[in-house]
């Protein structure tokens, strides 16, 4: 697997932290941990900062968790996304779909 | 040339990452999704029936533009069913041929010499330069 993926609760919060790149081997891991933790129902932030590479498979990843959360009533948002990741989701004109925040100085 | 499975995914992009960057600054890094898309539809679809398990790259720099061919992409059968999804419709899949649609200037399917019925992936970038002689570039086979 190419990518680690970390938790940690910051005030009720889960956040998700991944790093590595997220193609077409590491999504399913990633899949299976977003799925578990909003099916958890705690509000999750997936932490993108230290994903240099997100191919369409992440990208559909980040989407089912999406949907999951709004079908679960979870609160979900994507956390600093990397250069490459914001213009993936860029690219699959996502951004106004998803819940972006930016922490970084 | 590697094998279509996905834990090599990396390894290509790895190879092909640094050459594509260094002739297109720009979108260099759109160039190796594009590429990395089109192999990672290899390896999903498993459409590849000449190379035995193999996927074949092959980028080409020159002439004012970047061309970058999977070998033994599909079939002519397969052509129909290739195609990016309605990005209104929240799902997956798709959406890999949409990014290859978005980021190359030229997407296209060309036969397989001496194969029948077997179709070569064919994208193209227009570069700003005005066009150094055409080099090859191929991913070696070493099981990275």
């Amino acid at each position: 697997m190419a990518i680690k993926v970390d938790t940690l609760n910051e005030g009720g919060v889960t956040i998700l932290k991944v790093t590595g790149e997220v193609d077409l081997e590491s999504s399913p891991a990633l899949h299976d941990q977003i799925t578990k933790l909003i099916r958890s129902g705690v509000p999750l932030k997936v932490d993108l900062s230290d994903v240099p590479y997100m191919d369409s498979s992440g990208i559909a990843v980040l989407t089912q968790g999406l949907k999951l959360s709004q079908q679960k009533g979870v609160a979900y948002a994507l956390l600093n996304p990397s250069t490459q990741v914001q213009a993936v989701i860029d690219l699959a004109l996502l951004s106004q779909l998803f819940t972006i925040e930016h922490t970084d100085a | 040339m590697a094998p279509a499975e996905a834990q090599y995914l990396k390894a290509l992009r790895g190879f092909f990452q640094p050459i594509l960057e260094a002739e297109y600054p720009e979108k260099g890094s759109m160039l190796v999704l594009a590429l990395d898309e089109a192999c990672s539809n290899v390896v999903k679809h498993r459409r590849n029936a000449l190379m035995e398990g193999m996927v074949h790259v092959r980028a080409t720099i020159g002439g004012g533009a970047i061309r970058i061919e999977i070998g033994d992409f599909c079939g002519t059968d397969d052509i129909p069913n290739i195609k990016p999804r309605d990005l209104a419709d929240v799902r997956p899949g798709g959406l890999g041929t949409h990014f290859i649609a978005e980021i190359m200037d030229s997407v296209s399917f060309q036969p397989e010499p001496g194969f029948p019925g077997r179709m070569a992936l064919v994208l193209e970038k227009r570069t700003a330069g005005t066009g150094s002689p055409a080099k090859d570039e191929g991913a070696q086979d070493d099981g990275d």
